[in-house]
């Protein structure tokens, strides 16, 4: 599932809701850098900066005191921190996609954030920040073949992280 | 025909109104002349040259997306606000320079402000020691000129936090305002909403 087909722009509030809701096994977050700092272009991947936490949701509802909570009830997540319950599963989703990019010859580097669109999704996620080359004079900063280079290697990447479901995670794309 | 109760009310209230804006005239006038008199017309001090001391600047570098460490000499004011203000002022001259790892301009005049807030414990009441709150007050200038990317805003927003840590140990937690506003992000991607914890945005090996 894709937030954006067109032109039209959402939030990064609106984009976590749409990912919380698919019970999206893998999310994604993708950027562009205008131009990359380093000698050659690379590939930036963030996990959130929330601290872990065990579970970050308040407790069910009970329709009254000593009642047992109401069937079904998950309970609720803090929206700004939801993703601080899934950071061990964004941290393993962020080394199967830098061993992809790797494979393919490609820079990566690795960081902790504060994006406000991944700290709100309710599973495994990773920034992914595509800085292709550093452009020196007037030319397009856009690298078709480098960004499908990588979006081969993102997509090799999440059949990996699916057909190993059962070890990194518990839900299946 | 208004009644004569309502007539008599109405003059009341009207020389209630002049007795009390000439009480309030009088009243200012008075404070006025205080403040006057209050007034040093004394030549001021000279300014006091700051001894220089040792500052250890956490520069970021995007070539390799770390921050390192970077110990420079620097005349440093002893208020504790005016210096974390002078060394963070420092980190973005570095960042300005034309050779810089991680390119943002503004230099030190991007720095309006630095607040430091005791973090009040269980008692209400924050100690000496407690630990601190830092405020990091940014002109509006610097904020539209920051270059928009993940990795380079979260680069300004990490150095900038471990700075901090590195040269004032008790500020643990930052915040971040755009002009005495608070702002959702810095260009785009870094959250500015959030409270940093400064001892853990140190970079670890």
């Amino acid at each position: 599932m894709t937030t954006r087909e067109s032109g039209a722009d959402l939030d990064a509030d609106r984009r976590a809701e749409i990912a919380n809701r698919a019970n999206a096994a893998a999310c994604l977050n993708l950027h562009a850098a205008l131009v990359s700092s380093t000698s050659g272009p690379a590939v930036h991947l963030f996990i959130s900066s929330l601290p872990p936490a065990a579970d970050a949701r308040f407790p069910p509802l009970r329709p009254r005191l000593f009642e047992p909570p109401v069937a079904g009830d998950p309970g609720f997540v803090p929206w700004r921190t939801a993703q601080s319950a899934w950071i061990r599963r964004s941290t393993e989703l962020a080394g199967v996609l830098n061993s992809a990019l790797t494979h393919a010859g490609i820079t990566v580097t690795l960081g902790q954030t504060a994006l406000p669109a991944i700290d709100s999704m309710a599973c495994p996620a990773v920034a992914v920040e595509i800085a292709p080359q550093r452009q020196t004079d007037a030319t397009s900063a856009d690298d078709a073949g480098f960004e499908a280079k990588v979006a081969e290697a993102l997509a090799a990447a999440l059949v990996e992280w699916r057909a190993d479901g059962g070890q990194f995670g518990e839900r299946r794309l | 025909m208004i009644p004569r109760h309502q007539t008599v009310l109405f003059v009341i209230l009207l020389l209630a109104s002049v007795i009390m804006g000439a009480v309030l005239w009088n009243q200012l006038r008075r404070a006025h002349e205080r403040l006057l008199r209050g007034q040093d017309s004394a030549p001021t001090q000279a300014p006091l040259v700051a001894p220089a001391e040792q500052a250890t600047l956490m520069v970021a570098n995007d070539a390799d997306n770390s921050v390192e460490p970077r110990i420079l000499t620097l005349p440093l004011p002893q208020n504790p606000e005016a210096r974390a203000r002078a060394v963070l002022g420092k980190l973005l001259d570095l960042y300005a320079a034309p050779d810089a790892a991680h390119p943002v301009p503004g230099g030190a005049n991007s720095i309006a402000q630095v607040f430091l807030v005791p973090i009040a414990e269980g008692s209400g009441k924050a100690s000496p020691t407690a630990p601190q709150l830092a405020v990091v007050n940014l002109t509006s200038a610097f904020a539209a000129g920051h270059p928009s990317g993940l990795e380079i805003e979260t680069l300004t927003i990490l150095s900038i936090c471990a700075t901090l840590n590195a040269n004032l140990p008790r500020v643990t937690e930052v915040r971040f305002l755009v002009d005495g506003q608070t702002r959702a992000t810095l260009a785009g991607h870094a959250d500015l909403t959030r409270t940093y914890l400064a001892a853990e945005m140190v970079p670890r090996p």
